[in-house]
Parts: structure tokens; sequence; C-alpha cells
């Protein structure tokens, strides 16, 4: 049946990077351990078993540089299996206190299961959970894009410099990781503006996606449902704001179904606290465990929520899917109705979104996927190669400066709850510049080489997404406001190390090993556009 | 655990570290706000101190295709940033710090970097798709 219309849907994985090798349990190392166990093994756990039914996935995956860092980091690995070891430890103990409890007992299995599993998955990857990916990447299931370097807005970045720096070390990285040239880009809070066509091509790549509205433009006809050609020769694929709605949003979207698993209420909060003490933090403080055994219910105080139900909860799941397609083949007729083309529907999600805030997200994608298969429908999920390899000329559109932010700019990234940090972000950058320029065609030795090389990646730390955001959101905020001061002082003292020819190797060595990530990244990425 | 940083050596104060040149940056916030931050080089906050300047700067933001400057803003020297109204959207600005001498006559101390504006012909939808906050939200919405 020739199909109606096309879905790429793109996930974008993201964390910020958290390495504290000098602390045995660090609070923000849970994001990566949370990340893991409820969104990432579950997603290639799902990939898995449809390429196993013969089911090709054709899902987009965008991985940040920052979160393949840290899935390759041995520390980090250790730490999570202790993380992992720990949970199933509680679950034991948990399935024996609910054994009664029918209703609990399920959901208790639920976690059992999700934990064994997360523990079985590292297990056969030897840790490593980059193969899987690259394995489904390869054999042409999925296709993998990367972003910028730590995820910076790229608009809020004031020198060229920086933008380069930060496109180009992203296209080593997945190079290094995947053992191919990166084609697409998956542009931070889809955050664009002109100035990063430039470096995108420069850096190989041929595509790049947007916010809807920034191809809002009358050359853009087809709306969100093609994809264009941007002025100098990339591609560009806008979100499609309907299919994102109904997936994203709590209030309006499936995850807020009553039946859905209940996020805010946690194990952690309600347990007896000796109970669950050998859990929580060294400091006995309270926190959220990842154990939950309640369901949304509705809009109902935390207190009154009921026990979640597994198999209502798939069945919403079935009920969604079906509700999704069905939404997808009634646009795809619209806008050929309309427009006279095919569409291709470009759904963007976090991907942190299906399992750990969406406990039921990977089920319902993997509901998507399988129904559209088994069901015959006529749609077809393409990846963006292949929607480009055979799709008509695109038209060329000028895209505007826009995001995926909060109204529609920059203003989570720029606001005076973290403006403070702004200016210590762009003077480190440019004195970065400076020092690039000076030692550009100058031998260095090896020790200042690596102090440059160690100070470029500090750089790029401090301008990450996550810590203005985070200072905007008021979560972990004194956290990320220390992260950029300590990136930046940590550039600033050895740019300066290197100048003096005093390079500190013993604390050098600690900062490379605690900051490991862009592995060949070359200071020189720094120097001025025009000496480059 | 507390939430804290604990780097491998003293954390130098980044503040004093970058006190070597005045700098001013322009960051855009959405078409109708772009931020102007700047701090200023040991040698010339004594001057501001020591009364060389006037107390008060002015900062220019202007248009790259327009050379006459669209608007003016005061501010203390020692703020360090201001939020300000662009002068059109779809234009590329810069803002130009100046303060004046004890003679009266004004002086042009920096230009920051140069920002695109948005235009209004961009405005987003409604209903933007905005996830990232869900991740790290940690209390009920």
């Amino acid at each position: 049946m020739r199909p109606r219309g096309s879905i790429m849907l793109v996930l974008h994985a993201h964390l910020p990077y958290v390495n504290h090798p000098e602390h045995p349990d660090f609070l923000e190392e849970n994001w990566f351990f949370e990340g893991v166990v409820e969104t990432y093994v579950p997603l290639i756990s799902m990939l898995d078993r449809l390429v196993k039914d013969g089911i090709r996935p054709g899902l987009t995956i965008s991985i940040s540089p920052t979160l393949g860092a840290m899935l390759e980091n041995e520390q980090l690995e250790k730490k999570l299996k202790r993380y992992i070891d720990s949970r199933l430890e509680l679950m034991e103990k948990e399935l024996a206190r609910v054994e009664n409890d029918p209703v609990l007992l399920k959901t208790a299995r639920l976690y059992a299961g999700l934990y064994s599993q997360a523990a079985e998955t590292i297990h056969k990857y030897s840790g490593d959970l980059i193969t899987p990916l690259k394995q489904l990447q390869h054999s042409g299931q999925i296709e993998i894009i990367t972003t910028a370097a730590t995820h910076a807005v790229l608009p809020t970045l004031a020198h060229p410099e920086a933008l380069r720096a930060q496109i180009a070390a992203a296209a080593d990285d997945y190079f290094d990781r995947f053992n191919r040239k990166a084609s697409g880009f998956w542009l931070p809070e889809c955050a664009y503006d002109p100035r990063v066509q430039a470096y995108l091509r420069l850096s190989g790549f041929k595509y790049f996606f947007t916010e809807s509205h920034a191809v809002r433009t009358p050359a853009a006809a087809n709306g969100v449902y093609s994809a264009y050609r941007a002025p100098g020769g990339l591609n560009v694929f806008a979100r499609d704001a309907e299919s994102s709605k109904e997936v994203w949003s709590a209030k309006f979207g499936y995850p807020g179904d009553p039946a859905y698993r209940e996020f805010y209420r946690d194990l952690g909060y309600d347990a007896d606290l000796e109970y669950i003490k050998p859990y929580l933090s060294a400091d006995g403080s309270r926190r959220a465990l990842g154990i939950k055994y309640h369901r949304i219910t509705g809009p109902v105080d935390l207190s009154a929520k009921q026990y979640y139900d597994p198999d209502e909860a798939m069945a919403a799941v079935e009920r969604h899917a079906a509700d999704f397609l069905a939404r997808r083949l009634k646009q795809a007729d619209e806008i050929f109705a309309a427009k006279g083309v095919r569409p291709v529907i470009t759904g963007c999600y976090d991907a942190e979104l299906f399992g750990h805030w969406w406990f039921e997200g990977p089920a319902f994608l993997e509901a998507v996927i399988r129904k559209t298969r088994q069901e015959r429908l006529p749609l077809q999920f393409v990846t963006p190669e292949e929607y480009l390899n055979t799709c008509p000329e695109p038209a060329e559109v000028s895209p505007q400066i826009s995001s995926w932010g909060e109204n529609g700019y920059f203003d989570p990234w720029v606001n005076e709850k973290n403006d403070s940090v702004s200016h210590k972000v762009l003077a480190v950058t440019e004195l970065m510049i400076g020092t690039a320029n000076r030692f550009l065609n100058q031998e260095v030795s090896t020790p200042a080489l690596r102090a440059l090389n160690q100070a470029a990646r500090e750089v790029l730390l401090a301008q990450g997404s996550d810590w203005p955001f985070l200072m905007y959101i008021g979560s972990h905020a004194k956290y990320a406001a220390e992260r950029v001061d300590g990136h930046a002082a940590n550039a600033a003292r050895l740019l300066a190390e290197a100048l003096e020819k005093r390079v500190d190797e013993k604390a050098l060595a600690e900062l490379e090993k605690k900051n490991s990530l862009l592995g060949r990244l070359d200071f020189r990425l720094f120097a001025s556009v025009s000496k480059f | 655990m507390a939430n804290f940083v604990d780097y491998s050596y003293d954390m130098p104060d980044i503040n004093e570290l970058l006190r070597n040149s005045d700098r001013a940056y322009l960051l855009v916030r959405n078409p109708s706000s772009v931020f102007v931050c700047w701090t200023w080089s040991r040698a010339r906050a004594e001057a501001f101190t020591a009364g060389v300047y006037d107390g008060e700067i002015l900062i220019k933001l202007s248009a790259e295709d327009d050379n006459s400057p669209a608007s003016e803003y005061p501010a203390s020297w020692a703020a360090g940033k201001l939020y300000l109204k662009p002068p059109a959207g779809g234009r590329i600005c810069t803002a130009s710090v100046f303060a004046r001498k004890k003679d009266g006559s004004r002086e042009k101390l920096m230009d920051s970097n140069s920002a695109l504006v948005p235009g209004p012909a961009a405005a987003p939808g409604l209903e933007s798709g905005y996830a990232s906050a869900e991740f790290f939200r940690k209390e009920p919405v």
C-alpha cells in the first residue's frame, strides 16, 4: 500500500556531563543512573525486540557528546552497577514486603524486572551501551545524529569561534564514537540563528532540525511538512507541534492519562525512613528512589493518588498508540487535500521523556511502530537520510531565529535568574580565543598542550545549556552556578599556566580524569575565525 | 550529600582572573528584549572610582544597517548588566558603551559583539513543545 505520509520520530538523548569521581555518591550523578535504567536501556530493549520480530523501527536518535562520554566512562559504569545492585536489593525487600498485596506486588515485580533488565543489558554489552546503538545504526534500523559538544544554546554564544568549536568538536566526537561521519545535527533546544549554518556545513553536516516557527515564512509553502534547503545548501526539518504536543504534554497529551504512573509520588518519600535509609544519600535525607506505586489518578493531591495497575496502563498505551496513528493519518490526508503533498511529520522529543518521566513511553513507541506494521497502515517511518534520498528537491527557505524554549526564543537561558553567569562564560570564551590565537602557530610543550586542550574542554563545559536552565527553573541552581564558575575558573587558570609555562601537571591530570570527554579536542578550534 | 563541587585544587576567583580588559556583550533574549552586560578592567574601574568618568554611563543600541543610534539607555557604571528593548527586529544590533569625562566630553569605551534580533515574522505558535523542563523538575507541576 502506498504510504499517505511519512513519520520521522526524533528522540534527543542528552544529559549534562556530571562526573564526580572524588565522591562515592553524588546526588546529580543520579540523573545519569535514572536515565540509563528508565530510558536508555528500555529504548534499546524495545528496538532490539522490534528488530528481532522483523520490524524496522526507523527512528532517529540524537546522542549528545556529553551523554556519550558518560555512557563510556568506566568510573560512572562502576557507580551505575552499584546503583542498580542497590535497587535490586531494595526490590527483593519490596517483593517480600508486599507479597500479600496483589495490587502492589504486580508493580513491585515490574520494577524488579526493570532493574534486572538494566543489569542484564549492561552485562550483555560489557557496560558499553553505545555498542547496541552502533549496531542498530550499522544494520540500518535507526539513524544516530549528534548535537553541540556540550549542548550549548548556540545563538547565546557571542563568539563565532565558540560556535565553530561546539560544532566541530561534536563532529569529531561522533566520528570517534560511531566510526562514521555524522550527517545530522540536533540544534540544542532547537535554537537557531543563521550563523550556525556555515559551521555545520564546514563540519560536514547535511541537515538539522528547527522549531516550527523557524520556517514560518512565505517560502515554506508546505509548512513543517517538507524538508527545505537552507541558504548554503543544508537541509532543514521543522518540528511538527501537533504530533509533539500529544506526546510530551502532561496536561493535554497522553502522559497525563489517569492510568499512567505518577512521577511525583515516590517510595523515597513514602516509606519508613529507617527502612529506606541504606538507599538514600549519605546524609540520610529523603530523595526519590525511582520506585513509584501510584498512578496519576486525576487532578488530586499527591496523598490521594490511587495505586498503579500495570495492566490498565498497558491498555491505555494501546489506546493511545491507536489514537496517535489515527491522528497522523487524518493529518496526512488533510495536508494532502490542502497542499497536494504527501507530508513528512517530524515529531521531536527529549528521549528522557520516554521511560523516566512518562514511564509507559517506551511501550507507547513500540506499540505505535508495531501497529503501523501489523495493521498495514499507509504510514511509513523514515529517517532523515532516507527521506532526503527520495523526496523531491527541497525548496529554499531561510529559517528564522528561534528555539523550542518557552516563548519561542531564548528566555530560559537569558534572564534575571541566570544572567550572573553569562558574562563569565562569554569572558572566559574570549580569553580562550585570545590564547588559542597566541599559540596557534607555536610549538607547544606537551604539558602546555594538555593544559590548553583541557582549558578548551572546560570552556565548552561552561557553555552548556543545562546550567542556566537549571538556574532558571530553580532546580539544583546552586550546583549549576558552581559548575559554570568552576569550569570558567579551571579554564582561566589552565590558560594562565600555559602562558606562564608552569603547568601543574598533577592537578591537570586530575582534571583530565574528572572532566574527561571530547577525547581529541584541539584548543586550536577556538582560534579566531579569520586566523583559522 | 550536599550539592557542592569539590575541585581538585583551590578555585581561583574567576571574576579576578577575567579583569584584564573591558568587556561588553550583547545577547538576544527575544524580539523585544536584549541583554547587555559589561565588566571593567582594574584600571578602568579605578578611573571610575577616582572620578575620571561620571558614574553614569550610556549604552547605545544601534542596528548594523542604520548608523544612527536607535536607542540610548543610561546606567550606573557598576551595574554590569541591563535588559533593553532593541531598536528593531530582524536586524543585527550592537551595543556601545560611552562614559562622560570631567570636561563634559563623551568617550566611547567599547563595543559589544553583534547579534541578530528576531523579526516579528517568526513569532512562535501558542503551543510550544518545550519538554526539557520535565527531566529536572522534581515536584508536581
